[in-house]
């Protein structure tokens, strides 16, 4: 009985030992990571990185007065906006939140416009400001998408000339991403491009690229191509793709190690 | 009414967990106090540190009723120092049973109690230290030792009930020897 007392002592310093040192790895409020209005799409995307154990809860999120609350109930007759509200990525201390607001009415989409910021509300009453980018759709009369493909391994697009134009250049404005191929008429193209190319109707573009660590769900990245249009107009065409691998625990680490004190 | 048959009534309490709403209708402080009972009628080295663990035991279960969140796996750092202390002193209560067991049927020796103690410690470990692995593989290991343990504990009863028979027919020969004499 003497030596279980000593190993109930031994196990009961160490399970102490454990539980403060985890308790020092607690976060005292989330940490806004990043988020989009995608008008486009008519959604609002954002993420915060939280504790894994005892996560603070989401409860609104704000735009110029206006609260977008997850639990609003779905009526067939009156779409109102709806949440997923689901976990990102779980880590050992910390986990990632990313909520995804989908708006079905116009009306909805009102209150974001001229956005760049919103003030996410917690349920224990703890508020944080979260900065937005906006995207919203833009029609691209030169191309029409046949298909394409996202994952982990990368992502692709097929795409069908549909007015003839001059390409300038092909870039990524993500530095997550980078270009892996290009091709016309199922013909491998050098980028970057070293002189302009002729593009005409019913010529096929393919243009293939890696994967990107997506901040929060369904973010996107765009790919730029500067072109001359049929009227000689300098004009960029933002094609869109999802990044689909999910931040490394290292990147939820760092995170926290950089603004955990906020 | 014998050592062990108590002990089986005593751990069937904490074994159900029929609740009405809130309403347990087999509360786990019912099963302590029968088992600080049957440590009062027995004579033996441990009966008093298990008697009073029993009865510490009944006390937190009472205050887990009132304050249910104390149980409730949380980050509150009282609440978690109170769940380790309530976890040692459980091991602790158990290993008490096993010793007066051992005691009231000498020479009937076993290996169940010191393996069900370990797993019981490591499991008490693991749950503290596993917090600090792999999401994943802290829950696909402490889903697996719940599973054990579950085994164990059904086995334990089944313990329970043998060593139970064995008092009786215990009881029964010293009365027979007793009215020989």
């Amino acid at each position: 009985m003497k030596r279980l007392l000593l190993i109930l002592a031994v196990v009961g310093i160490i399970q102490i030992a454990s539980t403060l040192y985890y308790d020092t790895k607690m976060l005292d409020e989330p940490i806004p990571v990043a988020g989009m209005i995608d008008f486009a799409n008519k959604t609002i995307k954002f993420s915060y990185v939280t504790n894994s154990l005892d996560p603070h809860e989401f409860q609104s999120i704000e735009f110029n007065g206006h609260h977008y609350y997850p639990e609003q109930p779905f009526s067939m007759f009156n779409a109102q906006p709806q949440t997923t509200l689901e976990t990102y990525v779980k880590y050992t201390y910390y986990s990632m939140i990313s909520p995804v607001i989908w708006l079905y009415d116009n009306e909805d989409l009102t209150p974001l416009e001229g956005v760049t910021k919103g003030t996410i509300h917690f349920k224990n009453g703890i508020t944080t400001t979260i900065p937005l980018t906006t995207y919203e759709y833009e029609e691209i009369p030169q191309l029409q998408s046949l298909s394409s493909s996202v994952g982990t391994d990368g992502t692709s697009g097929f795409y069908k000339v549909l007015e003839p134009f001059t390409l300038k250049q092909v870039t990524v404005v993500d530095n997550r991403v980078d270009l892996l191929n290009f091709k016309i008429n199922g013909k491998d193209v050098q980028l970057p491009l070293t002189a302009p190319l002729q593009f005409n109707t019913e010529d096929k573009l393919y243009i293939e690229t890696t994967d990107g660590e997506a901040q929060y769900e369904m973010e996107l990245f765009k790919l730029e191509l500067h072109i001359m249009d049929a009227e000689q107009k300098d004009k960029i065409l933002t094609l869109t793709q999802f990044l689909n691998t999910k931040p490394s625990e290292d990147w939820v680490n760092n995170l926290v190690k950089e603004r955990g004190e906020l | 009414m014998n050592f062990h048959k108590l002990i089986i009534i005593g751990i069937l309490f904490q074994f159900f967990d029929i609740n009405f709403g809130t309403f347990d209708i087999f509360p786990d402080f019912i099963g302590f106090i029968i088992i600080v009972y049957a440590f009062s009628k027995v004579e033996a080295q441990y009966a008093k540190l298990g008697a009073i663990c029993a009865t510490v035991l009944a006390i937190t279960s009472i205050i887990g009723i009132v304050q249910p969140e104390m149980f409730v796996p949380s980050t509150n750092l009282t609440f978690q120092i109170v769940a380790i202390l309530n976890g040692l002193l459980s091991i602790l209560y158990l290993s008490c049973i096993f010793s007066v067991s051992k005691e009231i049927l000498r020479g009937e020796e076993s290996m169940f109690p010191r393996l069900y103690i370990s797993l019981l410690l490591l499991f008490q470990l693991f749950t503290y230290i596993g917090i600090h692995f792999a999401v994943d593989l802290y829950e696909i290991i402490l889903l697996a030792t719940n599973v054990l343990l579950f085994c164990f504990y059904i086995y334990f009863i089944v313990f329970l009930w043998k060593r139970k028979n064995k008092e009786n027919r215990l009881s029964r020969r010293r009365g027979s020897k007793v009215s020989l004499d």
